[in-house]
């Protein structure tokens, strides 16, 4: 009875939700509030129509019922430790992989999302939005759209092959039947060769030509991202001379000096002037490249300036936080042990460092006396000693987290108070023309934070904070007007980005988070507003509102 | 050496060779026999790695498509005909693993060491034939284990080829962290063992069983470039054993050397603490480098003969290249922190790296100019293997200076880990380390098996490849640049790349052809081991002592005395003498000048017998590993 109901409510919502965006797109909060939510939680690993990471989303309304699906987003781990069937079945169709728990969401926003997953996902139409290139949408649905051209291609070029190597064969025969040479092997591989250096250059040329203006060589929006950009086109300008030059040397000497019957090849062995020409000119060229590249490097790796504004951008699997220092200015201390649901990043807070506690004590106590009881089993079978060997290493971790954390317990550093009034909003800000200090920092695997266009790229190493500091010149409203001119057709939608370079798991190709610069009065604005939205500790004494955060908070002590 | 010894040697090994298959062709002890056992080896595992690249191309260029074969192929791997996001990793973590462990150091250097080495300085086996079919054995069980790890459940290792920890260390990280993972680590330890074990072999060749005559600088530039090859294996695998031990350890026993402060989901905090992941990249580039150039020093080797032999020229500059290859290698060990620029490591050793890495492009661009050199105004024979030679020769010019932008720690902030790095060392290790050993193997084909392959399908190979190398790398420059990472399951999510799409898909149609050509490699190949034209003992008219043995590959190499060296091996084309060649055992008459082919008095063979070691341990190691001495 129940188990209809919840389906049927679910559905109901599904169905009004639908009603909603295609009536009206204005009046659908829900679903549009579930975009933005899906696009910043859920992407990395799922889509609505296909599988990724998780499985394809579409229609999980219809497949579960909405509390199941509520106790699963909040924490999957929790549930296949208790043996949901479901939920166990789940986790191993899916390789085990863990799903990231979203303990800090709250009912109703994850009743936006699946009401924004039971629209579709706007799949037919992708709206021409922050982070949506129409242009790029359009090729790629195009390919998938025109069926298997590529497949086609492939398969003709396969066959052509083989038809080459039969009519060579076929050749072969008969002028082996005639005696009449079809085919001088010497002068056919020399023509080629000819041929390969003009059809080769002429494709490198035809390459610059087209996808030329998507390079990042003449459109840094940091300030040291010009001076990369001057280094890159000199480096450029010398390579491609070089390059000119000896492929056409090398396939011009291939086709000059071809083997002719009485011919004999000049004995000339070596030459010690050219040979010392050759080795001084590259160690010029390269020493000036160095102290070029040198001098750059040590102004790029060099202390931010005093004034500039901190950032932290902490890496995960797979997305990224961040987190703004507030009114103090100061970025609070954090540390790993501190992580929770509630305090994705470990922020050095009183409160949150309670919370933990008391659940790391919990824990502990739970698999103390878990411990005990299968102790009390001298005989196990083999998949009883399994899990006994697993319980002791829970029990390990538990007994070292909680151990750590009473370390922690009186540590002044890391509970400074300066992580009170941090900021964790879900986009990055940045004024233009002034100095930004970004701190890395990664929670389980290696990651790496690039962001083309600042010509920005630092790793996040767990254990190891790591740094880059540079300047924006450029708000994304100019960039975009400087791409429109060099003739970008994706100009009208362009967004700084945020990825992951190194490889992390499966979902590296989709961690992605959006940059936006903006003018000084436009960053204060956005950051006024974020501190009021999205600074959960600097509230947390002052519950009653109900946002995100607090009501995050009470989940929790519900729980 | 001496040659009653060699010769008694020769007598023993003859009885061993008749006691039947399995001694003649599975545990042989006989180089010719290991490498071709190498090379057969190295072609299997090339297919299977080129294979695997074809399926992560297609999910590049295709990945809304579903493909019914895939799911039949792969089963849970490629769930609807795609491919498991997880799996694809795995895929390129493989790939990357087989090319360039399992085909381009052992097939490469495996095959043309053992092949040439003996053969060209004049020996009649290895110094150890029992060490060196060890190594074989060490290598086929590596290939086993690797090939094993993909049908365990999680999947195979599927960090990358770097297996960078925390990703490698943390079963719960990545499901190819788990056994498939612990199973890398055993196929890379067995490999190590393999490849130390036929590194000594190969420096104690060179160094003690030269023929009369043969000193070193006679020797032929691909001995040299096998020597240096063998000392930089030597030094840089045992790091790597060590960096790979200590995963292991943090693995399976709780250790931290690379673990630190780090919270997994689903499981919490861990208790790894004071480790440093940044200390396993210094340990696996301090080999990850220098194996570069373990992977390219013997295709430049083979080139220079190939080119040499086929230009009808003496190969410009012997010294230089000599001592460019003596740079290169002393170098390859003082640039691995360019593989870290943005590791965060301390930017100061940004800057030294940076340094000795554009240093190192000088003796490249030396060897570059000195194979330019040798084509000019030669009496070039397209020959399969010059043309794989000339080939080389391209790739490493595009490929090396792409490494100039890659070197400078500036430039590398914004390509680091972006298709420009994958454009880079695709084609100057990857396609031209490739085009080496094609070289390599349609030169020396007579020399293994007394016949000539195809040669009408070696220029369609030829041909074919060279197109595709260059499709399916050089626009990847484009992309690099444009800022579009590696490693990357799709590009549909992230729609500012879009405009990449019909660049993937020609990339992927240009590696599919290509692929379609090693079909017609590998076909010729083995078609022309049983039925190929009949090749002479000297088919290339070359002066190198391999070609002075007969056709008949018999156990020693040689009938009665090893040939006396009294030359050079590159006197092409003499103005003094009829013939364009003049092979390293016709007698000097006297009229060579002391500049152009540098030589030194042929070394009295008493003068050897002196050398004997008759110490306690290397008498165990004779009685152990049969050295032969």
């Amino acid at each position: 009875m129940n188990f209809n109901l919840g389906k049927q409510i679910s559905r109901l919502m599904a169905i009004i939700a639908l009603v909603l965006v295609s009536f009206s797109r204005t009046g659908a909060q829900d679903a549009a509030n579930g975009k933005s939510l899906f696009e910043t939680h859920c992407t990395s690993c799922h889509a609505i129509e296909s599988k990724l990471i998780g499985p394809a989303l579409g229609g999980v309304s219809d497949r579960r019922e909405e509390a199941w699906l509520l106790n699963w987003i909040k924490n999957s781990q929790a549930m296949v430790k208790s043996g949901d069937p479901i939920a166990v079945k789940l986790f191993n169709e899916n390789n085990k992989s863990i799903m990231n728990s979203f303990e800090n969401l709250s009912d109703g926003e994850i009743k936006d999302i699946l009401a924004y997953i039971a629209t579709g996902g706007e799949k037919a139409a992708p709206e021409p939005g922050p982070g949506t290139d129409q242009t790029g949408v359009t090729t790629t649905g195009g390919a998938a759209s025109e069926g298997t051209p590529g497949w086609m291609i492939a398969a003709i070029m396969l066959a052509l092959i083989v038809i080459i190597v039969q009519i060579f064969n076929i050749l072969k025969l008969v002028s082996d039947y005639t005696s009449i040479p079809f085919f001088n092997s010497q002068r056919t591989n020399a023509q080629l060769m000819i041929i390969f250096l003009v059809l080769g250059l002429f494709g490198a040329f035809w390459e610059f030509a087209n996808h030329g203006k998507y390079m990042l060589t003449d459109n840094a929006a940091s300030e040291h991202g010009s001076s990369i950009d001057l280094m890159f086109n000199i480096t450029l300008g010398i390579t491609l001379f070089v390059f000119v030059v000896t492929q056409i040397t090398l396939f011009f000497y291939a086709y000059a000096y071809r083997g002719r019957e009485g011919r004999k090849a000049t004995f000339y062995a070596h030459n010690n002037k050219l040979e010392v020409i050759w080795t001084i000119i590259p160690a010029i060229v390269l020493t000036v490249l160095v102290l070029n590249g040198f001098n750059m490097w040590a102004k790029i790796t060099d202390k931010a300036p005093e004034d500039a504004e901190q950032i932290e951008v902490f890496a995960y699997q797979f997305g990224w936080k961040v987190r703004y220092p507030g009114a103090d200015k100061t970025l609070g201390q954090s540390n790993f042990n501190l992580i929770s649901g509630t305090n994705a990043v470990g922020v050095g807070v009183k409160s949150e460092y309670n919370n933990v506690l008391e659940e790391a004590k919990e824990t502990l106590r739970a698999l103390t006396d878990e411990r005990d009881f299968l102790a009390l089993n001298t005989n196990p079978t083999p998949e009883e000693a399994e899990e006994i060997s697993m319980v002791e290493k829970k029990y390990k971790l538990a007994v070292g987290h909680h151990r750590r954390l009473l370390a922690l317990a009186n540590n002044e550093r890391v509970f400074d108070g300066t992580g009170e009034d941090d900021v964790f909003p879900n986009e990055i800000h940045l004024p233009v023309g002034k100095a930004v200090n970004f701190n890395f920092r990664a929670r389980d695997v290696i990651h790496s934070a690039y962001m083309p266009y600042f010509r920005v790229q630092m790793n996040c190493v767990p254990g190891m904070p790591t740094k880059f500091w540079f300047k924006p010149t450029k708000t994304t409203a100019e960039m975009r007007q400087d791409l429109a001119a060099q003739g970008r057709e994706d100009a009208a939608t362009f967004e700084y980005y945020l990825f992951c370079a190194k490889i992390c798991g499966a979902a590296h190709f989709n961690m992605k988070m959006k940059v936006v610069v903006e003018t000084q009065a436009e960053y204060d604005a956005w950051l006024k507003e974020q501190t009021e939205k999205n600074s959960p500790y600097l509230k947390s004494e002052t519950p009653v509102k109900a946002d995100n955060a607090s009501e995050a908070s009470k989940e929790i002590v519900l729980n | 050496m001496s040659n009653v010894s060699s010769s008694a040697v020769h007598h023993e090994a003859h009885e061993h060779h008749e006691e039947g298959f399995i001694r003649k062709y599975i545990f042989s002890m006989d180089h010719k026999m290991i490498s071709k056992q190498f090379l057969i080896t190295g072609i299997i595992m090339g297919m299977i790695g080129m294979i695997m690249s074809l399926l992560f191309r297609m999910q590049l260029a295709w990945p809304n498509e579903s493909f019914g074969f895939l799911s039949t192929l792969l089963g849970k791997w490629a769930p609807d005909g795609k491919l498991d996001p997880n799996f694809y990793l795995a895929l390129v973590t493989i790939h990357g693993t087989i090319m360039v462990f399992y085909v381009l150091t052992a097939g490469l250097s495996g095959t043309f060491s053992n092949l040439l080495i003996p053969y060209q300085v004049g020996a009649r086996d290895m110094a150890s034939p029992f060490m060196n079919m060890l190594s074989y054995w060490f290598f086929f069980m590596s290939s086993v284990v690797l090939l094993i790890s993909l049908f365990v459940e999680t999947g195979p290792a599927s960090g990358g080829w770097t297996i960078y920890p925390p990703l490698s260390a943390l079963p719960e990280a990545m499901p190819g962290s788990g056994s498939g993972m612990t199973l890398w680590l055993v196929a890379i330890i067995l490999f190590i063992a393999s490849s130390l074990l036929g590194g000594i072999n190969y420096i104690s060749t060179i160094l003690n069983m030269r023929t009369k005559g043969m000193s070193m600088n006679r020797m032929p530039l691909t001995i040299w470039a096998f020597f240096f090859t063998a000392i930089l294996g030597l030094l840089a695998f045992p790091v790597l054993l060590g960096g790979g031990l200590l995963l292991i350890f943090d693995r399976s026993f709780g250790t931290s050397f690379y673990l630190s402060d780090i919270w997994v989901n689903g499981v919490g905090a861990l208790n790894n603490t004071g480790g440093s992941p940044i200390l396993f990249q210094h340990l696996f580039w301090f080999l990850g480098h220098p194996e570069v150039y373990i992977i390219l020093m013997p295709a430049l080797g083979i080139t220079s003969e190939v080119i040499a032999t086929n230009a009808r020229k003496p190969i410009f500059g012997y010294t230089a290249m000599v001592i460019s290859l003596l740079g290169i290698s002393f170098l390859s060990f003082l640039v691995w922190g360019h593989h870290m620029f943005v590791t965060g490591m301390n930017p100061f050793l940004g800057e030294v790296f940076m340094i000795l890495t554009l240093i190192i492009a000088v003796p490249s661009a030396v060897k570059t100019f000195n194979y330019l050199a040798t084509l000019w105004k030669g009496n070039i024979q397209f020959t399969p293997g010059m043309l794989f030679a000339i080939g080389l020769v391209s790739l490493f010019i595009s490929g090396g200076l792409t490494g100039i932008f890659l070197g400078n720690a500036t430039l590398d902030i914004n390509l680091h880990d972006t298709y420009f790095v994958v454009a880079h060392f695709h084609l100057v290790m990857g396609s031209a380390a490739i085009f080496g050993m094609l070289a390599g193997i349609y030169h020396w084909f007579p020399r293994m098996y007394g016949r000539y392959m195809n040669n009408t399908l070696g220029y369609i190979h030829f041909w074919v490849t060279f197109a595709a190398a260059y499709l399916v790398f050089f626009p990847m420059h484009f992309m690099g640049i444009a800022g579009v990472p590696r490693r990357y399951y799709q590009f549909t999510l992230l729609p500012e790349f879009g405009i990449w799409m019909d660049v993937n898909v020609l990339i992927t149609i240009a590696a599919i052809v290509g692929g379609s050509a090693q079909v017609i490699f590998v076909w010729n190949f083995f078609y022309s081991i049983f039925k190929g034209k009949k090749a002479p003992q000297n088919p290339w008219k070359s002066n190198t002592l391999e070609w002075t043995a007969p056709v008949e590959r018999i156990h020693g190499n040689w009938e009665g005395d090893i040939p006396t060296v009294y030359r050079w091996p590159y006197d092409y084309s003499r103005p003094d003498s009829e013939e364009d060649f003049i092979p390293q055992n016709v007698p000097d008459e006297g009229h060579s000048e002391e500049k152009v082919a540098p030589k030194t008095a042929p070394v009295a063979p008493e003068h050897k017998e002196v050398e004997e070691d008759n110490s306690v341990s290397f008498s165990i190691l004779k009685r152990l590993f049969g050295f032969a001495r």
